[in-house]
């Protein structure tokens, strides 16, 4: 029997998830003072059968009820194991790991902030290579300005930062309790994002950016 | 001209708002990776290895690799 792994939470969160992927129902695995969510299927190739795009929003939406009240620790999708047994085992092992997670970010959500350039990385007009780069760092220097604006404004409803370069944005992560959220929103909202710019805030999401997990 | 600067929230818990970059980012991209190993099979025929660290490849391109890192034949099942 295969099993689908959702997310790891503590004994005390029993919230009903709904349905998981391909709807099938969520199960509870409880050992050595976790509860580990997940589903079971005849084989594991039966997880593969639908859309990816249907399969992540179902992923998803398990995560987001599961997480609506109580810490998780997510996996990624998709995480399979070939049954209980092997589940069993690597909770067994990793239960302190888990435990002090969860603990950590008991009361904290983690919020997404995407920073992006609306201007294409190279126009006609450039006519070198060296102008080009220089365009690209006067965008990644106007990114960062925005960031510092972002992390200068609401530093005090947020416990911690990180953040992600891409190649045509940064992306930035908050660590918010889960009572300070509000107060997040309304400080993000008196930001002044300059021409050309874009920002995309998004969350409440399971904490997963500031994991200190050895399976991260 | 430049455009204006555009602020936008996005509450995860409302599906109407979320979108599927953002939900793929986040169950493919974000959480705990478990490492292990898992063949998929269809008919008795093996398709799809799936490392437990979401890699997905065909079982042609993950056999070769073993092979190259393990001095084995270079030859899928």
């Amino acid at each position: 029997m295969s099993i689908l792994l959702y997310c790891i939470t503590t004994e005390s969160a029993s919230a009903d998830v709904g349905p998981g992927v391909a709807g099938l129902p969520v199960l509870r695995r409880r050992e050595a003072g976790l509860d580990a969510l997940f589903s079971q299927n005849t084989s594991a190739e039966n997880w593969t059968g639908a859309s990816l795009k249907q399969s992540a929003r179902e992923f998803h939406n398990v995560l987001q009820r599961a997480f609506a009240a109580h810490a998780i620790v997510p996996f990624r999708f998709p995480t399979l194991m070939d049954g209980e047994d092997e589940l069993v085992i690597h909770l067994r092992q990793n239960a302190a790991e888990y435990s002090a997670q969860l603990k950590k970010f008991e009361n904290s959500v983690q919020m997404d902030i995407s920073i992006a350039s609306l201007e294409p990385h190279f126009a006609a007009s450039h006519t070198s290579g060296a102008e080009y780069l220089r365009t690209r760092q006067k965008q990644a220097d106007e990114l960062h300005a925005v960031a510092k604006q972002i992390q200068e404004v609401a530093k005090e409803t947020a416990q911690s930062w990180s953040d992600r370069p891409s190649s045509n944005h940064l992306k930035l992560f908050a660590l918010v309790n889960r009572s300070s959220l509000g107060g997040f929103r309304e400080r993000l909202k008196k930001i002044s994002v300059p021409p050309n710019c874009s920002v995309r805030v998004s969350g409440p999401w399971p904490v997963t950016e500031f994991l200190e997990l050895k399976q991260r | 001209m430049s455009a204006p600067g555009t602020l936008v929230f996005t509450d995860t818990n409302d599906d109407d708002q979320i979108s599927l970059v953002d939900i793929l980012d986040h169950v493919l991209n974000q959480g705990v990776i478990v490492r292990g190993n898992l063949v998929i099979s269809l008919a008795g025929v093996d398709l799809v290895y799936v490392g437990l660290d979401v890699i997905l490849t065909s079982i042609e391109t993950a056999m070769r690799h073993i092979a190259a890192t393990s001095g084995l034949p270079d030859k899928a099942p």
